[in-house]
């Protein structure tokens, strides 16, 4: 009896290791698999019926309760309908007087075994050693059942004599057995499956991927990059393959993440975002971003890094634009700034100007009447007194010379107060500029050399304005020239012009005490003055003239070589002369 | 002692007129002041002057326009503007234009003399 149970067992075990195989090879054709399956089950259980334990001719015991059980539970309805079928129908072309109870058997096992798998997927029931000894018993128990119920009674009182126990007590072990061992090769091929899955799905990304993807064995070496990275940067994959990331990348000890990065290596720490470049196949130098994470194995052995790698060129490029472009702007920015403070102190300094014109102007104008009034009565106690013996000459001639200097004074802030506002006329320079030096009072003693070279060039300034500005020149000049001579004898004064630039330059250079270092860059200043007589609004009023004009005036001197060089500019069209030129 | 002419000064400014006017009776001339460009005009108008000084600004109308209305009586009389303001090329073409002479102030004295020297 033993050694049948024990056939029946090793059938159960061959079983497990076809279905296994039907498992793993069919897995991605389902119906195939469930047919063969239930084909493979079937004929384990008419294998089993051929060498059954026969209690009388007819009523044969044997595995089909079990095999067919678990068909269902395994197999679900195809499989198990399939196994139940082959077994129903041998069972049916043996015959005898138990054929009805059974092919009732193969039936009502295969209906155990789905109503388990429809609560186990349902979640009600867990497939374990102990649901499947319970569930064993009770298919067997109902199985007993049966047979006390439908088979004749002499047959009952021999099942109960010689089948029963080992029945109950071999067939509940064997079904929680195979039910076991089924399960395994569920797990194993439902695993095996996802296995596959997951190598194709990550393959299928590596692949896919606008990044790629590395591995490197414990000697730091390439084993595996993924396709991305030849397309991207044209190597093959013996260019590749067993060489180190700073081979490739021609690393520097001098590059600080160089030096970082194989520290960690080193260190087998991971790392995040480490940049490099490397030269294409083309020459271009592409830049890269990598990521990666060492690799240990179960005995925590370094078995090399691998991780993903992106192209950042582009990025970087547009990046290094954006700073470009950004470091422009704050240069643009920075220049404008400086303009507009410039523009903004000139037009203080502008308004400032023209307000103390304005004040000065007024104040001028009305002492002019009140100096008028002490002149010509100064003028009338001379007169009166001219034939007496009172002597007054000497503070009366003091009067008037101070009443000569206050006029100079008030004139001088007059020209200042008005200095804007021009009235430009066409004017032919040189020959408008000898006029003027006609009528210029020059120090006694002292020489003008003219070498004017603006030939007939016509130029559009406010010829009153202008003389104003070549006449206080001339007067600094000649000042200078009689404070360094006595006679002024040895003075020079040279007045030249000429084309430069675009801009007509007169030139008033003198031979006299020159300008000391430390007054030159007070002289445009507004009140500033080194002579003991004057207010110091020559030059300043020289520079408004000139402004005005859109021009420019500048004033080299070396008071060592005693000479002083005072330039005026004007433009040759500046933007007031264009409609009377025309 | 030169010739005695009449002259008229008109300026709102009374201590400046004064002081001018005592100055040219010093030398015998008879001078006549008034002090506003309506009051200037008629005087004009009704006296022969040999010498006419008329400033600029004046309260009621301006010298230039004084000029206009005594000339539309009087085309040929000796008028001499008086200006406080720098002989600026405005005041020298509108002077020009009415064929009128020009003094800055403060008057020059001896310009002034010689000037009247020449009537």
């Amino acid at each position: 009896m033993i050694v049948e149970f024990s056939k029946a067992v090793a059938l159960l075990l061959a079983l497990c290791f076809v279905q296994s195989v039907i498992g793993l090879r069919w897995q991605n054709d389902e119906l195939l698999g469930k047919t063969l399956s239930g084909i493979l089950f079937g004929v384990i259980c008419v294998i089993g019926m051929m060498a059954p334990i026969e209690v009388t001719p007819g009523v044969i015991f044997d595995a089909r309760s079990v095999v067919v059980s678990m068909s269902g539970l395994f197999g679900g309805p195809i499989t198990g309908g399939i196994a139940a079928v082959i077994a129903a129908g041998y069972r049916l072309w043996l015959g005898g007087g138990g054929t009805a109870v059974g092919v009732w058997v193969v039936v009502s096992c295969l209906l155990f075994g789905l109503a388990y798998r429809y609560c186990h997927l349902r979640g009600w029931l867990k497939v374990g050693l102990f649901q499947l000894l319970a569930f064993g018993l009770a298919i067997h128990a109902f199985e007993a059942y049966f047979l006390f119920r439908f088979l004749p009674d002499d047959v009952v009182q021999r099942v109960l004599e010689n089948v029963s126990l080992p029945l109950v007590l071999t067939f509940t072990p064997a079904t929680a057995l195979l039910g076991m061992l089924l399960h395994s090769i569920e797990l194993q091929v439902t695993t095996g499956k996802a296995l596959v899955d997951s190598e194709q799905r990550f393959k299928d990304i590596a692949e896919s991927a606008s990044d790629w993807f590395w591995e490197m064995d414990r000697d730091l070496r390439f084993k595996y990059v993924s396709h991305r990275f030849h397309e991207l940067f044209g190597y093959e994959d013996k260019q590749v393959i067993g060489k180190t990331r700073e081979g490739l990348g021609g690393a520097s000890d001098k590059d600080e993440g160089w030096r970082e990065h194989l520290e960690d290596l080193q260190e087998r720490r991971p790392f995040r975002e480490f940049e490099y470049s490397i030269v294409r196949t083309d020459g271009q130098t592409r830049h890269l971003l990598i990521n990666g994470q060492p690799v240990f194995g179960l005995d925590n052995s370094f078995l090399g890094y691998r991780g993903t790698g992106t192209d950042i060129t582009e990025r970087k490029l547009a990046e290094e634009k954006l700073t470009k472009a950004r470091d422009e702007l704050e240069q643009r920015v920075e220049e404008r700034t400086a303009e507009l403070k410039a523009a903004q102190s000139k037009l203080l300094r502008q308004e400032r100007l023209a307000a103390l014109g304005q004040l000065t102007g007024t104040v001028a104008h009305e002492l002019r009447n009140p100096l008028g009034t002490i002149d010509a009565s100064t003028e009338a106690i001379a007169r009166q007194i001219r034939d007496t013996d009172v002597d007054l000459a000497t503070p009366l001639d003091r009067i008037q010379r101070n009443v000569r200097r206050c006029d100079i004074i008030i004139t001088e802030l007059l020209d200042f107060a008005r200095a804007r506002g021009v009235e430009p006329e066409s004017t032919q320079l040189d020959s408008w500029l000898t006029a003027v030096l006609n009528e210029t009072r020059i120090p006694q003693g002292a020489v003008v050399h003219c070498n004017l070279g603006a030939g007939d060039t016509v130029l559009s300034f406010d010829r009153d304005r202008f003389r104003r500005a070549v006449l206080n020149l001339m007067e600094n000049a000649s000042e200078a020239i009689t404070s360094k001579y006595a006679d002024a004898r040895g003075g020079e004064i040279q007045v030249a012009t000429c084309i430069e630039g675009g801009r007509a330059k007169i030139e008033i250079t003198d031979n006299g005490t020159g300008i000391s270092d430390d007054a030159l860059p007070e002289i445009f200043e507004p009140l500033f003055s080194t002579k003991t007589f004057g207010v110091g609004l020559g030059l300043p009023t020289v520079r408004q003239i000139m402004e005005a004009h859109s021009g420019d005036v500048e004033i080299v001197s070396n008071a060592q070589n005693h000479t002083t060089k005072a330039m005026l500019w004007l433009p040759l069209r500046n933007p007031g002369s264009i409609s009377e030129s025309e | 002692m030169m010739h005695p002419l009449s002259i008229l000064i008109v300026d709102d400014d009374p201590d400046l007129a004064a002081s001018l006017a005592d100055l040219l009776a010093l030398d015998g001339h008879e001078v006549h002041v008034e002090f506003a460009g309506e009051a200037g005009i008629s005087s004009a108008v009704q006296h022969d002057y040999d010498l006419m000084l008329v400033d600029v600004v004046l309260p009621d109308i301006n010298g230039f326009d004084c000029v206009a209305e005594i000339r539309k009586v009087k085309p040929d009389a000796p008028i001499v503007l008086m200006t406080g303001f720098s002989a600026n090329h405005l005041n020298q073409e509108a002077a020009d234009h009415r064929d009128v002479e020009i003094m800055k102030k403060p008057i020059d004295l001896g310009a002034l003399s010689r000037r009247l020297k020449a009537i």
